[in-house]
């Protein structure tokens, strides 16, 4: 029995794309496609001469499944968009689409009139599960993770003037960055919607043709950047920095030391030193917020190392974090401020740009780094918030190791990042009352990002960004109740489920 | 209020620029005027009745409490509690 009932197939379109897909394999998509209840008066299998090895066998797939042939080129598929009643267009690009695919979609689009394209989760043939980021314009210049399946609102479509040419074989993903790019709306449909195949090549020059389009897209909107390929479909985008502004790098000490790697060092004069002998950003200075019992040997080693870069304002009240961070905010001089904890050493030179490139994108509010532990294990890849509490995606995790969507490889909005190392403009700070004095020890960040979202701008990791975080794996951060009660008073309800960085949990 | 330098201890007194200048208390003094503006406002949203979840994270939200209703420890611990949500329904019947 069909998924669906008539009324309801009537109002949906699929599209299947056979690019770089065998006769056998449309097939199969057809048929999942049909099984799911859609219509084949509705259904079409685009076909690009560019993409295709097999044009005979796909003709025949779609001639047995009794649908259309549809050419991939824009006029054509312009052309039966504008012919379509339907109100959503479903565009299936590999793998089999689940047999409740259509309601599920339908379901949450009726429901969310304001979403104008979604696409959902997945899962591979033998049940592995492949969860899927919530809306992220800024990881979707540098990975297309939209899926298998895709639905949008066919008003949408015709509204941001369909497809274009410019975009042949990568027209889903220049339809989701030119929605975003006119102020619509993404959504992830947070539910399976499709099986699919894990061997992915980059067929028929698929990837080729992602890169280009976001380059268009970053064209149109102004953004100067270059766009690298790291491997098949996934980019690194380095965005030029605009006006070279001044970063004050913040860092709250009382002077310590520790052995790191079998040596004992002064850890905030060794993290001061890495910067100013390693980072190639050069337009920056200290802003060291330093408690009364620092050595003064600390004290002048700082000043050796900064010259006239260098603020050092004291701290002689009780341990608050916050109020030291809030404090070195109110003495720096920067556009954007960079708070930094005194016991990381920087790995990559171009941290900095690698950070305020994305700090100066539309919409981003707050950017953090890669940290990783001294045995090369990952401290941090931005923060999960789930029941109301807040954690490190990929924690723990060795090099190499990375999740499904290549989150690890890629530029991508968080939950959150942590203030060990995090770059905001020093105008949202003082926007949104910087940290909370009501969490001195625990969980500031998190109140921060939450701040930070909620002015509708996004917190945003980069993995190009790496230092050392000399943390111990075992820390026990003494979280108090009175730290979750504060935490939760303002934000519990908008904490409970993690919709950024779903398998790195 | 914010945290406030104690003056008795000083190890860089005589370091220029180590104590804010006034502009920079009145810096110091807004972020934490503002945070509990913030912090007062966001409290109430979180008492408020509506939504606060977007579309990703309602659907979400409600697909993790299909998944917990169709356990089988959700369903034997309703069936361990009906004689006590018996008790309650004719409770609230007979007590109006």
């Amino acid at each position: 029995m069909s998924a669906i009932d008539a009324g309801l197939a009537s109002r949906l379109e699929a599209w299947v794309d056979s690019a770089g897909h065998s006769g056998d394999d449309v097939s199969r998509m057809l048929r999942a496609v049909l099984e799911a209840g859609f219509t084949p008066d509705r259904v079409a299998v685009t076909v690009d001469d560019l993409a295709v090895g097999d044009p005979a066998g796909i003709i025949e797939a779609a001639k047995t499944a009794g649908v259309t042939v549809v050419s991939a080129g824009a006029a054509a598929l312009n052309e039966r968009l504008d012919s379509s009643g339907a109100d959503y267009l479903f565009v299936v690009r590999w793998g089999l689409v689940m047999p409740e695919v259509g309601p599920k979609a339908i379901a949450f689009l009726d429901r969310h009139p304001e979403v104008d394209l979604g696409y959902g989760d997945s899962m591979t043939e033998d049940g592995t599960p492949l969860l899927r980021p919530a809306a992220s314009p800024i990881r979707l210049r540098s990975s297309d993770y939209l899926g298998p399946a895709v639905v949008a609102r066919i008003s949408s479509l015709r509204e941001i003037g369909g497809f274009r040419p410019e975009a042949r074989l990568a027209q889903v993903l220049d339809l989701a960055l030119r929605v975003d790019e006119q102020g619509g709306r993404l959504a992830l449909i947070p539910l399976m919607l499709a099986t699919e195949d894990l061997v992915k090549g980059d067929f028929a020059g698929t990837s080729a043709a992602q890169r280009l389009v976001v380059e268009q897209a970053l064209a149109r909107v102004g953004v100067r950047a270059t766009v690298d390929e790291v491997e098949p479909f996934i980019r690194r985008v380095r965005y030029e920095i605009i006006d070279e502004p001044l970063v004050s790098i913040i860092i709250p000490t009382r002077g310590s030391s520790a052995t790191i790697a079998g040596l004992p060092r002064v850890l905030v004069v060794e993290a001061i030193r890495g910067i100013v002998e390693r980072s190639t950003y050069r337009n920056v200075e200290f802003v060291v917020v330093a408690d009364a019992e620092t050595p003064g040997e600390v004290v002048d080693a700082l000043k050796d190392l900064c010259g006239d870069r260098l603020r050092l304002v004291l701290w002689d009240a009780p341990f608050n974090f916050s109020a030291k961070m809030n404090r070195g905010a109110a003495a720096a001089r920067g556009d954007f401020l960079l708070l930094l904890n005194d016991d990381v050493e920087v790995v990559s030179d171009d941290w900095i740009e690698s950070m305020l490139g994305l700090a100066q994108q539309r919409g981003v509010g707050i950017v953090g780094a890669m940290l990783y532990f001294e045995d090369s294990t990952i401290q941090h890849a931005g923060q999960v918030y789930t029941g109301g509490v807040a954690g490190h995606a990929a924690f723990g995790w060795h090099g190499g190791r990375d999740d499904k969507i290549k989150s690890l490889a890629t530029a991508h909005e968080v939950s959150g990042v942590t203030a060990a190392c995090a770059l905001i403009s020093r105008d949202l700070y003082f926007e949104i009352g910087g940290f909370t004095l009501t969490l001195p020890g625990n969980y500031n960040d998190v109140d921060l990002n939450m701040k930070v979202r909620e002015t509708e701008r996004t917190a945003v990791f980069t993995p190009w960004a790496r230092l050392y975080h000399f943390e111990s794996k075992s820390r026990d951060p003494k979280i108090l109740p009175s730290d979750i009660e504060n935490l939760q008073r303002r934000w519990k309800r908008r904490m409970q489920v993690e919709i950024y960085s779903r398998m790195m949990m | 209020m914010p945290v406030r330098s104690d003056p008795k201890q000083t190890w860089p007194d005589t370091t220029p620029g180590s104590r804010l200048s006034r502009e920079e208390q009145l810096a110091e003094d807004r972020l934490a005027l503002i945070d509990r503006v913030i912090g007062l406002e966001q409290q109430v949203k979180e008492l408020r009745k509506e939504s606060l979840a977007s579309p990703s994270e309602a659907t979400a939200i409600e697909a993790n409490y299909a998944v917990i209703q169709s356990s089988l420890s959700w369903r034997v611990g309703r069936v361990a509690l009906l004689p006590m949500r018996v008790l309650r329904r004719v409770k609230r019947r007979v007590l109006g």
